[in-house]
C-alpha cells in the first residue's frame, strides 16, 4: 500500500478562535480538550486550506485574514500562507504553481496529501435515512458529515467490492451475534436504506437498528469509500462500547496508511489506542485563544508516562478548563 | 520531624476518614493503617488518600502493579516523604506477587526521595488485627476464618474504631507475619 504524502505542520492566525495556534500532526492524530477549545475549529481550518486545492491552490497575505500555513511530511517546507477566511472575506489570490521555488515533485506531494477531505460528525438519525442510490460511475461517499446515505454507500460496496463485503458481514456478526445478515432494502425506486435480518428471522428496520450498530457500520465502510487526503472525525466514540471503540481505531490507523485521520475526542480509551506523539491537548486561553501542546510536551511527561497509559494521565490530570497541570501556567 | 505521608487501602477501615473525598474527608478519624504506622514512625502528617479501586485505569491485568505506580506518582507530585499503602490479597497470591512487582518499579520510576512502603496483607486486614491482638500464624488464614475469629474474639467486623483501639493498645503484633513485619520495619525506617 502506498503511502500518502501528510499534513505535518499547520500554523493558523486569524480564524475564529485561532488567533494564531501551531499544530503538530501524525498520520492519524487526536485533538483532546475541554468544550469550545477550538478543536472543531481546528478541523475547520485544515478543511477550509484543503478546498483550495487541485488547480485552486491559492497563496496570500492580507493582513487581518483568516489565513494557515502548511508543511507537508518529507520536507516541503512551510507553504502559505493560504486564505481559509469563511465565506463572504474578499480575497486576493496568487496561484502557488507559478511560485518558482516549488518544485513539481513537491506540489506533487501537496496535492496529494491535501486531496480531498471528508469530515465526519456522525449522527444516527441521518444514518438511519434512506438516500438516493450512488450511480456507477460516481465515488462512494456519505452524502454529508452526519452519515446521510449510509443505505446508498452499503449499496455500493455491495455492488463494487462484492468479496470485502463477505468479510465486514462476517465481523458485523461476530460483533453482533444476534444478526444473521445484513441488507439494503428499496424504500422506493429511488432510495435505499440499510437494515439487518436477525437470526430468528426478524427484519429490523434502521429506526429500530441501536446507535452502536449505525455508528460501526458507518465506520466499517470507511476503508471503500473514495480515497481522500485527510479524514476529519469528530468524536468517533460516540455512541460504541469501549471495546468497539478499540475496533474502530484499529480500522482508523489502517486507513491513516492512505488517508491523514485527524480526530477530536473527548474520550480516554480513543487516547489509549495512540502513541503519545499523536495526542494533542487543545486549550483556549482568554486573550491568546486556542493553544496546541502535545501529549508528549506536557508537564513531567516522562516521569507521568511510567504510571499512566495516555488516556489515564490525560483524565488524572485534565480539569476541563485551562487544563494547567497538562499544558502548565499561562505565560 | 514529621513524615508527610500519601495513603492508601482498600476503604475506611484502614484510611478512616480519609477515605472520603473532599470535602467530606474526615482527617480526625484514623484507620488501621495510620494507627500501625504511628506505632513505628510517631505522629504522621497526612496529606492525602486514595482508595485503591479509585486510581484509575482502563484495561483489564496488570491493575495492581499499575496501581502502586499510580499512587507513588500521585505521593511524588503531593511533595510528600512516603506513600503508604495495604491492599487485600483476599487469598490471591498473584496480588502479593503483583504489589511486590509494583512497589520495586515504584522505587525506580521516583524522580525525587520518596519511601514506597506497600504491604499485601494475607488474607485481608483482619488478618493482621488478630496478629496485633497476638495470634499467630494469621496469613495462613482464610478470609472467612480470620473474620469469624475476629468476631469470636468480640470485635465487631469492620469497625473501624475497633480496629484502631486493637492496635493502639498493642504493644507489637505477633511476628510470625512476614509482609506485617516487614511493612512496619519500613515504616520504622521513615524515622531516619
Amino acid at each position: 500500500m502506498e503511502e500518502r504524502p501528510y499534513l505535518e505542520r499547520v500554523h493558523v492566525r486569524g480564524f475564529r478562535c485561532l488567533l494564531d495556534v501551531q499544530l503538530r500532526l501524525t498520520r492519524l492524530h487526536a485533538l483532546v480538550g475541554p468544550n469550545d477549545s477550538g478543536k472543531s475549529t481546528l478541523l475547520t481550518a485544515i478543511s477550509r486550506v484543503e478546498s483550495t486545492v487541485q488547480g485552486r491552490l491559492k497563496s496570500r497575505g492580507g493582513r487581518g485574514d483568516a489565513t494557515l500555513s502548511l508543511q507537508i511530511a518529507g520536507g516541503s517546507g512551510e507553504l502559505g500562507p493560504f486564505n481559509i477566511s469563511d465565506p463572504g472575506h474578499a480575497v486576493h489570490d496568487q496561484d502557488i504553481r507559478g511560485k518558482p521555488e516549488i518544485q513539481n515533485d513537491a506540489l506533487d506531494r501537496i496535492v496529494r496529501a491535501l486531496d480531498g477531505s471528508r469530515r465526519l460528525e456522525l449522527d444516527p438519525e441521518h444514518l438511519r435515512r434512506p438516500s438516493k442510490l450512488i450511480p456507477h460511475n460516481r465515488p462512494i461517499t456519505f452524502f454529508d458529515p452526519r452519515g446521510t446515505g449510509l443505505g446508498a454507500v452499503y449499496d455500493a460496496v455491495f455492488s463494487r467490492h462484492k468479496r470485502e463485503v463477505l468479510a465486514i458481514e462476517d465481523d458485523f456478526r461476530t460483533k453482533f451475534p444476534t444478526v444473521a445478515s445484513l441488507e439494503v432494502r428499496n424504500v422506493s425506486d429511488t432510495e435505499k436504506s440499510i437494515a439487518v435480518r436477525l437470526v430468528n428471522g426478524t427484519l429490523v428496520e434502521p429506526a429500530q437498528m441501536s446507535e452502536g450498530m449505525l455508528y460501526w457500520l458507518a465506520f466499517a465502510a470507511l476503508r471503500y469509500l473514495d480515497p481522500v487526503g485527510i479524514l476529519l472525525i469528530e468524536e468517533p466514540e460516540n455512541g460504541l462500547h469501549p471495546h468497539r471503540i478499540r475496533e474502530v481505531m484499529r480500522v482508523l490507523r489502517e486507513l491513516s496508511q492512505t488517508t491523514q485521520v485527524i480526530l477530536a475526542t473527548h474520550s480516554p480509551l480513543i487516547l489509549n489506542e495512540l502513541q503519545p506523539e499523536e495526542i494533542s491537548i487543545v486549550t483556549r486561553h482568554p486573550e491568546r485563544g486556542t493553544q496546541v501542546k502535545r501529549l508528549d510536551e506536557t508537564t513531567a511527561f516522562a516521569r507521568r508516562s511510567k504510571a499512566y497509559q495516555n488516556g489515564e494521565l490525560w483524565l488524572a490530570y485534565a480539569n476541563g478548563e485551562d487544563e494547567r497541570e497538562l499544558v502548565g501556567d499561562p505565560e | 520531624m514529621t513524615v508527610r505521608v500519601w495513603l492508601s487501602g482498600e476503604g475506611p477501615n484502614e484510611l478512616g476518614g480519609w477515605c472520603m473525598a473532599a470535602p467530606y474527608t474526615r482527617p480526625a478519624e484514623r484507620g488501621a493503617l495510620v494507627a500501625m504506622a504511628e506505632k513505628r514512625v510517631g505522629e504522621l502528617e497526612i496529606v492525602g488518600a486514595t482508595v485503591w479501586k479509585d486510581l484509575r485505569r482502563y484495561r483489564a491485568g496488570r491493575s495492581d502493579e499499575d496501581n502502586v505506580r499510580k499512587l507513588a506518582l500521585i505521593a511524588e507530585e503531593a511533595g510528600c516523604d512516603a506513600v503508604l499503602f495495604l491492599r487485600d490479597t483476599d487469598g490471591d497470591d498473584e496480588v502479593s506477587a503483583a504489589v511486590t512487582r509494583g512497589v520495586l518499579l515504584a522505587r525506580g520510576d521516583v524522580e525525587r526521595e520518596l519511601h514506597v512502603v506497600g504491604a499485601a496483607m494475607h488474607p485481608c486486614l483482619e488478618g493482621w488485627v488478630l496478629a496485633w491482638m497476638g495470634s499467630r500464624q494469621t496469613h495462613k488464614l482464610g478470609k472467612n476464618k480470620a473474620q469469624r475469629m475476629l468476631e469470636e474474639q468480640g470485635v465487631t467486623l469492620k469497625n473501624t474504631a475497633a480496629y484502631v483501639a486493637i492496635v493502639d493498645a498493642a504493644d507489637a503484633p505477633a511476628e510470625d507475619v512476614e509482609a506485617l513485619r516487614r511493612w512496619l520495619e519500613e515504616v520504622a525506617a521513615l524515622k531516619t
